[in-house]
């Protein structure tokens, strides 16, 4: 059990429990931290400690992507602190376990967390980005971004943080609706992770986490508390409870940007954490906390405003490393495409629905899968910087101009003509040169300039190394360039084809990078594959070219011969493109990361590939078109119908912009191209009262469109006819655009054979009578794309405090008619109209409501249920003897909640209640 | 033959390109000398066989560029045609009344059984033929289109056969090719788009 300083419900033994802790933190010398804790206010059940939940649907979910998240994940993996225990038990006979370490390690983190965010939240420390924020922290930022040290961003942190101390020592009051912070240790996914697997909760679901959240043993745990858990992969949770919500949406991303930074520094300076760290305190500040955390958000909203730009879509493109083993991403890619085609690739998608495997089972289960392909991609990128960085320090000895030249002297020297391994690397190289440089063919490489231009960042771990990659990738197209002319002489004699079956050279010595790019071309290739030292190797030229000298060891070998130098040129261009792209991701250490895992709507949304609003504006200008059509078409002998429905442009291709931040840094933005699509129009006329058969003729510009027009008894015979044509303009880079012409004719006639009526008798006539018919349908219409779950933005949101209160009041379990009003993030009332009355009230006043009916206007008199209704709420609540009434007005369907009138009440014990909301409103 | 039309058949299913290879070599079969064949000698013992008279596969270059260029700069590279049918036969019977509107937006449900609201019983049996035809044409830039028109030609030999290996050149343009090729729309027939 936790130390719970001022429990309701605390024994005497844990009370005892409780003051050793508080004497041990006082004998640590620990007077402030002893000093907030004398100030805290009781901590109250689970139940209030974590936010209400919210369950969205696609398009909701995608809306949010654009506001703060108030749940924040801290996704960790204890692999450093866990080796660090090993080394110094194994190494320096230091007794210590891992499984210790692990712990400590765990406990810091959420430490580290709890006490910036509880700081940041009691306004003991400022935001440091903002409107609000001041103005000295933008240049200390940017100075921080610019210089590799930060010294001044420390400096000035630690100013901030000596004040933040003085002020949380201070005694201090607090009230109960105050802003607080809600920090757990997630050991399984449960309901209450409901939201990222369901968009809409169920009565199992609310059972589920009141059981959760009532009965202790079975639920989550602080997130700084000890647990029989292993801890080498661990899920925090950090909820911000009755946080200001309006100022908190406009300063959201401020208060994430500024608990990032703070916890980084307070990792590493703080006499509190330093504490919290035990006897590791001299150790764990060495473990940059950046490298070893990831924040995500806890559903759909966002720790950092999702950006259509290469850094930020390469963060969220780490969610593919969170699925399954297997899943293949383009982290595992030599020339990655980039997130950004990616992104379009993969489309819409569904979210909310449990796609990275949180329905059930271990949480830690689940980070050690996401930690460990996550490592994987990180330890890969960093061979490939390493490697990329090696090649610059050989450059700088070996001038290409040199290197072609000892090419040339090479094929002359071992006779090419007969040394087919020479020849086939000789191949490779110029194949390789050619797809890395060839001015015609940019569709063959990915947009590596802009890339290489732009990822100036990437090399925060590794100082001064920028420069030398900037000169490898430079030197590697300067090469391709210089070999061009050699490579055009070799096409029209060493490369000249042969008719005879002899072949003079093979493709083995092609490197992966090329043969990924190549694709299906290799399909039809029968050269054995090498294995990949003899392939690096290349042919084996008598002497070694290039060695690394060493007086007392051996030579290294670096490359066997000058074709293996320039091959391992190219490679480093393509690793320093590959880390580049994903440098957010997997490099740059200087930053707490964040990835929005869950919701894969921000980068969609954020680069306008998703609409979340085209669906519900859609249903409008249908429903207005088709009343108009209705009323143009009444008068008409004949029944016509016209309809014209906009189709959503497509995104086909992402344009690049190279644009420089004030830090001096540039960015690579992307603006999403459209493939405008024609409207989709279609014309309708029932042939009918002409012919006197029912026979009706349709056209629209689409294909495949559906004809069914008679629903009498008989036969019908339909014919229709489609045709598309589309021409597609392709550029050298391979971008295209589109025109499609596209049509379907369509007639058909009924024979009726059981009676002999013709079809006007069917139709309905000219006038009102068919307008009513056609207002019909267009409602009818209407009201089934209002049904759509998916593209209109719904949100369900479940108060697990109210589900808890429930719970407990309803003799353990959760009764099914509570469903409704609970999962609006209202009290348990049998209507959801007295629900909402009832949780304004709270809100206001900040008493428990006891009772809420409510009396619907004219329900004596039997009017139907649906649709928007008003009505007078009577609440009951402790310390006022008579109902408290009010005018409401709801729409349970489309689930809108209105107050109509201010709250009175007959009783005059009732009257201070009221009169302290109105002096609070 | 073989490998050029494997290579390009895997993108361009029952393509016009592949046609227009086969039928060209014909009357090229009497060329018969290269400025290649006098650089190469040195490399090779075997004598290989002279790539098409420059001259000449200038000329066919020259006529393909007439008749696949448009005013507009756009020439045509590729292309596919198609065209299907489909019967769809279906019936529904039942008792009482039946609610057609299934509310895609684009079936019509205008005429009104006198039988709909009673509890008699109904039947319906109908017949739907589609017929579908699809076009799509790709066109690249004129210089693309020389540049294809080039290394197709240099990849026929006099006597008609093709080359048994591809050189370093003859890969990127083939990966290339293949590269735009891939932006063709391929044929759904009795499918949607």
């Amino acid at each position: 059990m936790p130390c719970v300083f001022f429990s309701k419900q605390r024994t005497k033994e844990s009370r005892c429990r409780c003051f050793a802790k508080v004497f041990a933190t006082l004998a640590l010398g620990l007077l402030s931290i002893a000093a907030k804790a004398a100030g805290e206010l009781p901590i109250e059940d689970l139940a209030k400690q974590f936010r209400p939940i919210e369950f969205t649907s696609r398009s909701q979910c995608s809306i949010n992507s654009s506001s703060p998240a108030r749940s924040v994940l801290i996704v960790g993996d204890g692999q450093d602190a866990g080796r660090l225990a090993f080394n110094l038990k194994s190494k320096s006979n230091v007794d210590v376990s891992e499984v210790e370490a692990l712990t400590v390690y765990r406990k810091a983190i959420g430490a580290t967390f709890k006490l910036v965010v509880e700081r940041l939240l009691n306004g003991e420390l400022p935001l440091i980005s903002g409107v609000t924020a001041d103005p000295e922290w933008k240049s200390v930022l940017e100075s921080c971004d610019q210089q590799k040290g930060c010294a001044a961003l420390e400096s000035k942190i630690s100013v901030v943080w000596r004040d933040s101390i003085r002020k949380s020592a201070l005694p201090r009051t607090r009230r109960a609706g105050e802003a607080r912070l809600g920090c757990h240790k997630i050991n399984q996914f449960s309901a209450l992770h409901g939201h990222l697997n369901t968009s809409r909760p169920t009565n199992a679901d609310l059972q589920e986490i009141a059981t959760l959240l009532v009965e202790p043993e079975k639920g989550p745990t602080a997130c700084d508390a000890e647990s029989n858990r292993s801890d080498r992969h661990f899920l925090l949770q950090l909820d911000l409870v009755s946080i200001g919500e309006t100022s908190f949406e406009k300063q959201g991303f401020d208060f994430w940007t500024a608990v990032k930074t703070y916890a980084a520094w307070a990792w590493r300076n703080s006499p509190e954490v330093k504490a919290s760290m035990g006897r590791f305190g001299t150790l764990f500040p060495n473990l940059a906390l950046e490298e070893e955390i990831l924040l995500v958000p806890n559903g759909c909203r966002s720790v950092s405003l999702p950006r259509c730009e290469l850094q930020r879509l390469s963060l969220d493109a780490i969610r593919e490393l969170a699925k399954p083993p297997g899943v293949p991403s383009g982290f595992e890619k030599s020339i990655p495409e980039g997130p950004q085609t990616d992104l379009i690739e993969r489309g819409a998608r569904g979210v909310n629905d449990g796609f990275l495997g949180t329905r059930s089972g271990s949480a830690q289960e689940w980070v050690k899968n996401f930690a460990s392909r996550f490592n994987e991609a990180r330890w890969v990128s960093r061979n490939k910087l390493q490697a990329a960085i090696r090649q610059a320090r050989i450059l700088e000895k070996l001038p290409n101009e040199t290197l072609v030249k000892d090419i040339e002297s090479d094929l002359s020297e071992f006779k090419a003509s007969q040394n087919m391994t020479l020849v086939s690397q000789m191949a490779a190289v110029c194949l390789e040169a050619r797809i890395l440089q060839d001015p015609t063919l940019k569709a063959l490489r990915p947009d590596i300039e802009s890339v290489l231009a732009t990822g100036g960042e990437f090399v925060g771990d590794i100082n001064q190394s920028r420069a030398g990659l900037q000169k490898v990738a430079a030197s590697a197209i300067d090469l391709a360039k210089r070999l061009h002319p050699l490579c055009e002489t070799l096409e029209k004699s060493i490369f000249q084809s042969r008719s005879t079956d002899k072949r003079s050279y093979n493709w083995s010595f092609l490197s992966d990078w090329a043969r990924e790019r190549m694709g299906s071309i290799f399909a039809f290739d029968d050269t054995p594959l090498l294995d990949a030292a003899t392939k690096r190797r290349g042919w084996e030229r008598p002497q070694v070219y290039l060695n690394l000298a060493s007086s007392t060891q051996a030579p290294i070998e670096i490359c066997r011969s000058p074709l293996a130098c320039a091959q391992q040129t190219f490679k480093s261009y393509i690793d320093i493109y590959y880390v580049s792209t994903w440098a957010a991701a997997l490099h740059n250490a200087r930053k707490i990361k964040d990835s929005n895992l869950f919701n894969p709507y921000a980068e969609l949304t954020a680069c306008k590939i998703y609409d979340p609003w085209y669906a519900t504006d859609r249903a409008n200008a249908d429903l207005t078109q088709r009343l108009i059509v209705a009323a143009l078409s009444a008068p008409l002998p004949v029944p016509l119908y016209f309809e014209s429905r906009e189709n959503r442009p497509k995104v086909v291709a992402m344009k690049s912009s190279i644009t420089p931040m004030p830090d001096g840094n540039k960015e690579l933005r992307f603006d999403s191209q459209f493939e405008t699509q024609e409207s989709k129009k279609t014309f309708f006329a029932d042939l009918g009262p002409i012919t006197g058969a029912p026979c009706a003729i349709q056209y629209s510009n689409e294909m495949n469109v559906p004809f069914q027009v008679y629903g009498i008894s008989g036969v019908t015979i339909n014919y229709c006819s489609d045709g598309k044509s589309v021409s597609s303009d392709v550029a050298d880079d391979g971008s295209s655009s589109k025109t499609t012409a596209k049509h379907s004719i369509c007639g058909g006639c009924t024979a009726n054979v059981s009676s002999g009526f013709s079809v006007a008798a069917y139709s309905a006539p000219p006038g009102p009578l068919r307008f009513l018919f056609g207002a019909m349908r267009a409602f009818s219409l209407y009201s089934n794309a209002t049904k759509d779950n998916v593209n209109r933005p719904i949100t369900y949101t479940v108060n697990p405090e109210f589900v808890a209160d429930t719970y407990r009041e309803n003799g353990k379990q959760v009764p099914a008619s509570c469903t409704d009003s609970l999962s609006q993030g209202f009290r348990c009332f049998p209507d959801a109209c007295a629900a909402f009355a009832a949780n304004d009230f709270e809100q206001r006043s900040g008493l428990r409501v006891r009772e809420s009916s409510i009396r619907y206007d004219g329900e004596e008199n039997g009017f139907p249920s649906e649709g928007s209704r008003s009505g007078l709420v009577g609440l009951r609540t402790d310390g006022c003897d008579s109902e408290i009434l009010a005018r409401v007005r709801c729409d349970s369907s489309k689930r809108t909640y209105e107050m109509l009138s201010d709250y009175s009440a007959f009783s005059r014990l009732c009257k201070p209640i009221l009169n302290s909301m109105k002096a609070a409103k | 033959m073989t490998l050029i039309s494997l290579a390009f058949g895997r993108a361009v299913a029952q393509s016009a390109f592949s046609l227009l290879v086969v039928s060209a070599f014909m009357p090229m079969a009497q060329a018969q000398t290269s400025e290649f064949d006098k650089a190469a000698p040195s490399f090779d013992a075997v004598q290989a066989p002279a790539p098409l008279n420059l001259f000449d596969s200038q000329k066919e270059i020259l006529a393909s560029l007439q008749r696949e260029c448009s005013s507009d700069g756009k020439c045509w590279l590729i292309g596919t045609d198609c065209k299907g049918s489909s019967i769809q036969i279906g019936a529904t019977a039942g008792v009482g009344s039946r609610n057609y509107s299934n509310g895609t937006g684009t079936i019509i449900n205008l005429g009104q059984d006198s039988n709909d609201n009673g509890n008699e019983p109904y039947y319906s049996f109908s017949v739907s033929g589609r017929y579908q035809t699809q076009e799509t044409n790709l066109r690249v830039a004129r210089p693309l289109k020389v540049l294809f028109e080039t290394y197709q030609w240099a990849g026929v030999n006099p006597d008609g056969s093709t080359k048994r290996t591809f050189s370093p050149a003859d890969l990127a343009m083939l990966s290339f090719y293949a590269t735009i090729v891939g932006k063709l729309e391929t044929c759904r027939v009795n499918g949607q788009q």
